[in-house]
């Protein structure tokens, strides 16, 4: 019974709102004509544009962490890369495997592809699950002219954005097409071969909007290493608005990646890494009434991996490759409702397909694949104007480990409206990838005449004895998880225009996926078994610490952001390999953004870190401190704007990043940027 | 005493009723009130002492009906736009006090001391300026200017919108509506008010329809506002004086909107609002 009233008040609403814009249409046809202005101006009524489901929550009222980086302060950070841009955000630690290989991630430099990351550009996930789980890769491919804001959920938050949402959510949005109307050119030049280039066209009126992006960042990386990165794109995105409450967007892209790798050593010889992605996004939005929308989202995306190379070793030479093409399909639902300003619900539901194909990863010609089906569902209860109470859940199925259900809890206290308190606790997941589920590596033997120890001969094409079998799942891998609690505080001191950003965390790790060496019987040599890697889950560490963040505006041109954070990493087992130092101590930044006058604008950005050591072969690595400085000019010619910029990344000199033998130089660049 | 009203309900009979009671305060029964839609009042004869046109359609009805006479009564306009009114209005009358009106604009600088008030930190007020808009640009600079504000107008052409509009986001901190059927009407407010919140541009409008479509604040007087100066008027006029020049009214309101305001992280309270404009207000 009150299923069924829902549904007649509904269908009410809907018919009186249609109903309204037919008066409404019909008095703008009468009006239109005369152009000149009544009373009617001052009297007609207008429909609601901006009701309550279609305004984003105040940051205050967002139950968890959350840091918003805009479009403004990505450019004036002088970022060529959007892992580039979350150093700014507290918690937040970034280094470079190599040149072609920037990473980012949260709280821990365990995640080295930022597999323990979701990553969202209007609601696609970028994850790739083709290898260890990647979105760092898929991050590279963003276009930074193109994002509108990066908002960043420090924290774990899968009861809401499901599996890998693990340590930190980040939800790129990228800009309207609407709001790019016109031409924008940009040229980007500067040492160590940097040379970007980005040309956008946008047209369209009011009810459709369309964009088109071509964009390239090349680099050679690092002095000494071979990790030269060219990095391409084509983005596609149309909005469309056919009628008042609908909102449709469709977006296309296509890229290629080709990044450098390889220590010019027999066993890690110089490469090319090459990959080429396509995605196609169509989103649905409607407003069923002023409280109340609905999002449908489809995604289709492809991927295609070439890393292919001779490695040699123990005399001997075999083919070691990691080529693969991959597939996934997503299709979503949400609803969601606004009951009289103390309830909020939302809830959907999500299926996942996809498909990985490698017979060199997983020793098969066949397509291996998996499905994930998630629900969800969030009550936000308002029980008093002081109090925001957040309960959310989310119920997953996968096909290989099964069902999981990741609660969350959370609480919002304001102590006055500009002075919050936040309390919460989650579990979040993170299931195997398909390589930790089902990987099988193996090399053969392409050297003829190879006597192994002066003894046994290993004819061409067979298993090379010994390390001849890199990595074999058993499949017996479950999903890691995690529990966080956290409190925070954030306030908004409007006397010394001051906002404040609090928060301390305790997060426990369990069932880490780790790689672990085993033993498998060679039939061939009985003698000489094959070392493999297995994934395993072990027991996680135990992450504990707070950040913060000063947002100080003193002058109105002034802006100064202090972001600090301080974390152990406490090992929970002895049997354990983790590593204490795999997160810094202490990690840092500060920014100074400048307006000048004359239409010049400063930045300076310092980040620093105590030593610690990324998993996946770092070393203990001392980042003292790195201070990129950039000064830029607009101008306007005309209708033309633009802005001409200098970078100097690093000015204080070279650091080591990620290895004792790597160092990022000082890079100075220049770029031009024009909108018509 | 004839009131004309453009339309026989809604807002117009609100005002007109406001009117009557403001001067029926001050001398109840004396008056003889006709109030009717103005094609009713087919005839001058018997010629009234007193007209008061509500809204431009009875404001141009009563003066047409009027044209010939060389003494015509007194006219009063009210629930009228400024610039509706001035294209009509006989310049001739004006000078002589024998017309004038209550508009429905506030006047240039409540609405620049409004957008000070509630947004201290904004400095670059931007408008969009259509083909009837042009005739408040310049007062709004020199509001703007006095109160350390600069205004930054992006001008409409025809079927041009959009690039206005884009052009202008970026450089402003607020933007405030003007009345204007091109740039403003029922369809294009939902893609300002959009691509303006998408900017986290504030938008103040000019009339309630505004705060509930979306608009951070508005600034409008209701029409029983605006009927009860009107009554102020005549009431003065009726003690043998000439009428006072035409104006805004004396009262208004100030409306936030709050879920936009909590969105843009604003903290804002609309009757303090309302009173501290008010203070500014007094001379």
């Amino acid at each position: 019974m009150a299923a069924y009233s829902y549904r007649v008040v509904m269908a009410a609403r809907i018919h009186a709102m249609l109903r309204a814009l037919a008066v409404a249409l019909a008095w703008l046809g009468a009006s239109a004509a005369a152009q000149e202005v009544s009373e009617h101006d001052y009297l007609a009524d207008l429909p609601v544009v901006l009701s309550v489901s279609r305004l984003a929550q105040p940051l205050n009222e967002v139950p968890g962490a959350v840091t918003v980086i805009d479009a403004d302060t990505i450019r004036r950070s002088g970022a060529r890369d959007v892992a580039e841009a979350l150093r700014l955000v507290p918690g937040f630690l970034f280094t470079y495997r190599n040149g072609a290989n920037p990473q980012a991630s949260y709280h821990s430099g365990m995640d080295t592809y930022g597999s323990r990351m979701q990553v969202f550009v209007d609601g696609r996930s970028l994850y790739s699950s083709l290898l260890f789980g990647d979105t760092n890769l898929g991050l590279r491919g963003i276009v930074l002219e193109d994002i509108e804001r990066i908002e960043v959920l420090r924290g774990s938050n899968s009861a809401s954005y499901g599996a890998n949402a693990f340590l930190g959510v980040v939800n790129i949005v990228t800009r309207n097409a609407a709001d790019t109307h016109g031409a924008m050119v940009s040229a980007t030049m500067g040492d160590r071969g940097v040379e970007d280039n980005v040309a956008r066209v946008g047209w369209g009126d009011e009810k459709a909007g369309f964009r088109i992006t071509a964009s390239r960042r090349v680099d050679r990386g690092f002095e000494r290493v071979y990790d030269d990165s060219h990095v391409s794109r084509l983005q596609f995105r149309a909005d469309l608005v056919p009628t008042p409450s609908d909102d449709l967007m469709f977006q296309f892209g296509t890229g290629e990646i080709a990044r450098g790798d390889g220590a010019g050593t027999p066993g890690n010889p110089y490469r090319t890494i090459g990959q080429t992605d396509a995605f196609l996004l169509l989103r649905w939005q409607r407003q069923l009434a002023p409280d109340e929308k609905m999002e449908l989202r489809l995604t289709h995306e492809r991927e295609y991996f070439v890393s292919r190379v001779l490695v040699a070793g123990s005399g001997m030479s075999a083919v070691s490759d990691s080529s693969g093409s991959a597939q996934r399909t997503e299709l979503g639902l949400q609803h969601s409702r606004v009951v009289d300003h103390s309830w909020r619900l939302a809830w959907g539901g999500e299926w996942r397909h996809e498909a990985v194909q490698s017979p060199p990863l997983y020793f098969s010609t066949d397509s291996i694949s998996l499905h994930q089906w998630r629900g969800f569902g969030t009550v936000e209860w308002r029980p008093h104007a002081q109090w925001l109470l957040q309960a959310s859940g989310m119920y997953e199925g996968h096909s290989y480990t099964g069902t999981t259900f990741s609660p969350r809890l959370a609480a919002n206290f304001h102590v006055t409206p500009d002075h919050t308190l936040r309390a919460g606790v989650t579990k979040s997941q993170r299931p195997p990838t398909f390589y930790e589920l089902r990987a099988d590596s193996r090399l053969f033997n392409l050297t003829p005449g190879v006597l192994l120890f002066g003894i046994f001969p290993v004819p061409v094409g067979t298993q090379v004895p010994v390390q001849g079998w890199p990595y074999l799942s058993s499949g017996t891998v479950k999903a890691e998880s995690m529990v966080s609690r956290e409190i925070g505080y954030l306030g908004n001191i409007r006397q010394a225009n001051l906002r404040v950003d609090v928060r301390a965390f305790e997060e426990r790790m369990d069932d880490r996926i780790d790689a672990v060496t085993r033993t498998i019987p060679n039939p061939a040599y009985p003698l000489l078994p094959f070392t493999s890697f297995d994934f395993v889950n072990r027991p996680g560490p135990l992450l504990h610490g707070f950040e913060y963040q000063f947002d100080w505006r003193p002058l109105a041109d002034t802006r100064l952001v202090l972001s600090e954070m301080h974390i152990r990493s406490v090992r929970r087992s002895t049997s354990m390999n983790t590593d204490p130092l795999e997160a810094p101590f202490r990690s840092h930044s500060l920014v100074w953004f400048q307006k000048l006058p004359a239409g010049f604008d400063f930045s300076a950005i310092s980040t620093s870190s105590t030593p610690f050591r990324w998993t996946g072969g770092s070393d203990l690595i001392n980042t003292p401190r790195r201070l990129d400085v950039r000064l830029a000019k607009s101008f306007s010619i005309g209708a033309t704007r633009g802005e001409a910029s200098l970078t100097v990344q690093a000015i204080n000199g070279s650091y080591q990043v990620h290895k004792v033998d790597q160092r990022f130089e000082r890079r100075t660049f220049a770029a031009l940027r024009l909108d018509f | 005493m004839w009131v004309a009203l453009s339309d026989t309900g809604g807002p117009h009979a609100e005002a007109a009723e406001a009117l009557r009671a403001e001067v029926e305060q001050v001398l109840p029964g004396r008056v003889d009130w006709r109030i009717a839609h103005w094609s009713q009042f087919g005839s001058a004869t018997p010629e009234p002492q007193w007209v008061v046109a509500v809204g431009t359609a009875a404001q141009r009805g009563m003066q047409d009906l009027f044209a010939r006479d060389a003494t015509p009564p007194p006219l009063l306009a009210i629930l009228v736009p400024r610039l509706a009114f001035e294209r009509i209005a006989d310049p001739a009358r004006l000078r002589t006090g024998s017309l004038s009106a209550v508009f429905l604009d506030q006047s240039p600088a409540r609405h620049l001391e409004l957008i000070r008030l509630a947004l201290p930190d904004a400095r670059n007020v931007g408008i969009l300026v259509g083909g009837e808009s042009k005739g408040h640009t310049q007062a709004l600079e020199k509001a703007a200017k006095e109160r350390g504000l600069q205004l930054v107008a992006s001008a409409v052409a025809a079927g041009g919108l959009y690039p206005a509009l884009q052009s202008l986001l970026p450089d402003v901190d607020v933007l405030l509506a003007l009345p204007d059927p091109v740039v403003f009407n029922s369809q294009t407010a939902a893609n300002i008010l959009t691509a303006a919140y998408r900017r986290q541009v504030p938008l103040t409008g000019f009339s309630p329809a505004y705060v509930k479509a979306g608009a951070l604040l508005a600034l409008y007087s209701t029409p029983a506002q605006v009927g009860t100066r009107g009554g102020e008027l005549l009431r003065q006029a009726m003690t043998g004086r000439p009428l006072l020049p035409p104006q805004s009214p004396r009262e208004f309101v100030v409306a936030v909107n709050q879920n936009v305001a909590r969105s843009l992280g604003l903290a804002l309270d609309e009757s303090q609002l309302g009173e501290q404009l008010r203070q500014k207000d007094r001379p």
